[in-house]
């Protein structure tokens, strides 16, 4: 088990890096002088200098990247261009709240996801399973944005139960969960549906397979199946959605995070690109990917441990 | 008049290649009317055909002139006139969102395409030569790219190269698309590289690129290609939260995502303006679910029997 | 004393028929069949792929899928009218217990995600809270008791197999394995649903040898359905041949193979390779079509020896010679 875990931990330590030389390219792509991209027009010719100076930004190409790379090592992920405050501080500043939102949705998609696929794979083949997947397939129609203009069109304008803005009073827990409810409410809509469906279909397919026949013939009842043995089968396909979901929801807050004026990271990334902040920008891409690449981790654990054939091949 | 280079003069290869094309066209025939016959296959064929219809036709259908600023008439409820109801330049939403699908349509239809052909022979050569650099190389290019949330690779894309120009555009969304489909490809391969009949090729000396196009494409294609009927909306989507941004599809073009930002800053003084697009986006990407289900159901026999 | 137990029935199963609901209308796979097994015997039933073998076995412990439905019949355990049992009885007190069945394919019957040892030690607690289970083995530890079941066997390395994954064993061991969970608690019946198809010919001796010292020792009876005649002709006592869901003919097994009496039992024994033979032989056209209901004798389309009172009726079963018993007009 060990060993499966370093192996996973190296591979995804090079993609990093692969992703990383990326954010870094891409700037190069451009067809003009860099530093000027990254200063715009604003500063005056003299200052310039100065700032690009400071900023390291007449070195060659390497040696940038290599003391980038350095400093995301310590922790220091450069600096606002216009402000000279440090980017990291700000972005962990930003991230509880996007954190909040993707792991709110994600829970809200999990519960109702799963029981439904439960019932529905349980109940298979009767007007309920069939409700429930003419339900699913248009839920998974909704995408992030549009669900959320939906949601706030009705239940914040129309009917004004929720507040349409913001995250709510600091400090005051029950607000913010408040503020909270439709944004998460939009992200999950189109996960419940996916989650929902794929229980279903990997339950269905545990449940008609041979094992779970030879169980039975052994006389064990149908109800501890279920529970049991189908479950635990079934779970490596949802693990691994939720886990790939789970980097597909960080970046669909920024849409609600824009919809909504929350604040979240998503959010400070699009402002990062719009005023050309290109290190706060780079830093914010940079933490959501390591969540990602984080979370992607613990789902290859989780998922070998749930089934050893993976970690014995 | 033998051609040196391969025997075969230059009429009868071009003869050959048509042959080969009518023969895959017919094939894809009877997939297509297999797609015809269940529930979902109609419904969606319907919509993606009405959805390009609506694109070629785009001017000559619309009810009323989608440019036109009649000031005194806006955020009007939908009326007999303006069945949309009307934006806050007082212009009729339903043309607009018709019209806008001249602009959509092609950028997603062409994305498609590109990730088409790129992730289907860049998985085909990954698959095909495993176990060397260029395989590791093209799985880490793969792996790095959808180490990205989507959003986040687009938008920055976008944002740093500039989305003025719609070739740019297309190809952001491609590069975004296609390492998922180059997996699949690629792991199809795998398993496809080791038929007997592809054995039986290498031994009678065929050139690699005969069997990678002739031999192993009809076989990995069909899963990428219900892929694509999904992403199709997808695509869509994404064309219209970047046109939401400020960062797709520029003014005066109208685009169902900059349509949808003018609703959402409205949002207050009339409703309807986001109605009206959201249905449309809605409606494509439930056409494009229902299709991508039809096509299969159609491609995969064991589930088409019996019908 | 010991003729009196051997005459004992076990099972007996009196007109069963079951009808599946198909796309394509409706599937009768059993047909009137009706059977008896004696304590202590081994049956062997042989039929083609199809001819409705596999349901007439999970009909008699009632777990056929949800499209199927037991109609017409009566089966009886010990006396017992198991249609009579609810779901939760079934499952509590017969199978596994009194009647245990193991399938084709021992490589897809096991749980891959569990060790050998807890799903052995899972169904062993299931049974253990009733008084059935003997003395000695409650004494035990479970995994002794598995231990203990494993050695019957005759698997070496016991320990190995209980902390393994079934993909890290052989087919022929995860058969055993199966076999051995089946006998943990001395079932009345083992229904064996060919159970060496899967498996190779020197495995398939093994398994088959292991069988009969397991009657012998346990006087379990068992009902060997396979489609292959040399396994029935060499181990059962009696066999039953069937086809397109009606049992064509019953007898002893020796009687059977010197002297086949339904033109089915005849062709299948025609059909078999021998080293004196040049060509193979095969049974002209093909199993009928479940889902008609035709009144003529199933086997009509094929039969070299057919009458006109074939085509109109279907035959009735005759007993010929006592113990050996056919559906066929030839002898009436």
């Amino acid at each position: 088990m060990g060993k499966y875990i370093a192996k996973r931990l190296v591979l995804l330590i090079f993609t990093l890096m692969g992703v990383m030389i990326i954010l870094f390219g891409m700037i190069y792509l451009i067809p003009g002088d860099p530093a000027v991209i990254m200063l715009h027009q604003r500063v005056n010719p003299e200052s310039k200098a100065l700032i690009i100076h400071r900023l390291g930004l007449d070195q060659p190409m390497l040696i940038r990247f290599g003391r980038y790379f350095w400093g995301v090592l310590h922790g220091d992920f450069g600096v606002y261009v216009m402000t000279n405050r440090a980017v990291l501080p700000e972005l962990l500043r930003v991230l509880p709240y996007t954190l909040g939102l993707a792991t709110f949705a994600m829970g809200i998609s999990i519960i109702i996801g799963v029981t439904l696929g439960i019932l529905a794979a349980f109940y298979k083949d009767t007007l309920f399973d069939h409700i429930v997947t003419v339900l699913s397939t248009a839920a998974v129609s909704m995408v992030d944005y549009v669900a959320a203009l939906i949601l706030l069109l009705i239940f914040a304008v129309k009917l004004d139960w929720f507040p349409s803005l913001g995250i709510g009073e600091r400090g005051n827990i029950i607000d913010q969960l408040y503020h909270l409810i439709l944004p998460a409410s939009a992200l999950a809509i189109s996960w419940v549906g996916y989650i929902e469906r794929l229980v279903r279909e990997s339950l269905g397919e545990v449940l008609s397979s041979d094992y779970i026949k030879t169980a039975r013939l052994f006389g064990i009842p149908k109800s501890s199946i279920v529970y049991k043995y189908a479950l635990r089968n079934a779970a490596k396909a949802v693990v691994t959605v939720v886990g790939l979901g789970w980097g597909v929801l960080l970046g669909g807050a920024v849409f609600i995070e824009i919809i909504f004026n929350r604040l979240g990271l998503g959010k400070s990334i699009i402002q990062a690109l719009y005023s050309r902040e290109y290190f706060a920008a780079q830093g914010g891409i940079l933490v959501i990917v390591i969540l990602f690449v984080g979370v992607v981790i613990i789902v290859d654990i989780i998922c070998a441990y749930i089934d050893p054939r993976i970690r014995l091949r | 008049m033998k051609n040196s280079k391969n025997n075969y003069s230059a009429a009868q290869r071009w003869y050959n290649i048509k042959r080969r094309f009518l023969y895959q066209v017919k094939k894809q025939k009877r997939v297509l009317i297999n797609i015809i016959k269940t529930p979902q296959g109609i419904v969606g064929t319907f919509i993606i055909a009405g959805l390009i219809l609506c694109a070629l036709a785009g001017p000559w259908i619309t009810p009323q002139d989608p440019f036109k600023i009649v000031i005194a008439n806006r955020f009007a409820p939908p009326s007999f006139k303006y069945l949309l109801g009307t934006d806050f330049l007082g212009r009729d939403i339903l043309s607009r969102i018709i019209i806008s699908t001249r602009v959509v349509v092609p950028i997603s239809l062409s994305v498609i395409a590109i990730i088409i052909i790129v992730g289907m022979t860049s998985g085909m050569v990954a698959g095909y030569y495993s176990n060397t650099i260029v395989e590791k190389i093209i799985i880490w290019m793969f792996d790095s790219i959808n180490t990205f949330p989507g959003i986040i690779l687009v938008l920055t894309l976008a944002a740093i190269v500039g989305s003025s120009s719609k070739i740019v555009l297309i190809l952001l969304m491609s590069l975004w698309r296609f390492p998922g489909y180059g997996r699949i490809v690629r792991v199809e391969t795998l398993s496809v590289k080791e038929e007997v009949y592809i054995k039986a090729a290498q031994a009678l000396g065929v050139k690699e690129k005969g069997i990678l196009f002739h031999h192993i494409m009809p076989n990995v294609i069909a899963p990428i290609i219900v892929l694509a009927g999904m992403d199709f909306g997808v695509v869509t989507m994404m064309l219209a939260g970047l046109s939401f941004l400020g960062m797709g599809v520029q003014p005066p073009a109208c685009s169902l995502g900059r349509m949808l930002q003018e609703g959402y800053v409205y949002i207050h003084q009339s409703s309807w303006m986001l109605v009206g697009p959201i249905l449309a986006l809605s409606v494509v990407m439930i056409g494009c679910s229902l299709f991508s289900a039809g096509l299969r159901i159609a491609l995969n026999p064991k589930e088409s029997f019996g019908r | 004393m010991e003729s009196i137990l051997k005459d004992q029935l076990v099972l007996e199963i009196e007109a069963l028929s079951v009808e599946y609901k198909s796309r394509q209308g409706i599937i009768k796979p059993v047909d009137n069949v009706s059977l008896q097994i004696r304590k202590g015997e081994f049956v062997g039933l042989v039929g083609e792929s199809g001819c409705g073998k596999s349901t007439l076995a999970l009909s008699i412990v009632n777990l056929l899928p949800p499209n199927g439905k037991i109609i017409k019949g009566k089966i009886l355990l010990n006396g017992n009218d198991l249609l009579a049992f609810s779901e939760e009885e079934m499952a509590r007190q017969i199978r596994g217990k009194k009647i245990t069945m193991i399938t084709q394919n021992p490589h897809t019957a096991l749980n891959p995600v569990f060790k050998i040892g807890s799903q052995m030690k899972e169904i062993l607690r299931l049974h253990k809270n009733n008084e059935e289970v003997s003395g000695k083995q409650r004494r035990l530890s479970y995994s002794q008791g598995c231990a203990k079941i494993l050695e019957e066997m005759r698997i070496a390395d016991i320990s190995r197999v209980l902390r393994a994954y079934p993909h890290q064993l052989s087919g022929g061991m995860k058969q055993r394995v199966i076999t051995a969970m089946a006998f943990f608690c001395n079932p009345l019946l083992l229904i064996a649903d060919e159970p060496t198809t899967a498996l190779d010919v020197t495995i398939q001796a093994q398994i088959l040898e292991l069988f009969k010292g397991l009657v012998k020792k346990y006087s379990t009876s068992i009902l060997y359905v396979t489609h292959d005649l040399g396994v029935v002709s060499e181990l059962s006592r009696k066999a039953l041949v069937m086809y397109a869901g009606e049992i064509v003919e019953e007898a002893k097994t020796s009687n059977l193979v010197k002297n086949p009496k339904h033109p089915y039992t005849e062709a299948l024994l025609k059909c078999l390779p021998s080293v004196s033979k040049n060509r193979l032989k095969a049974i002209p056209g093909r199993v009928p079509d479940l889902t008609s209901s035709l009144e003529e004798c199933k086997f009509f389309p094929r039969c070299s020896y057919t009458m006109s009172r074939c085509k109109k009726e279907r035959p009735p079963v005759l007993e010929t010679e006592p113990g050996h018993r056919v559906r066929c007009f030839k002898y009436y």
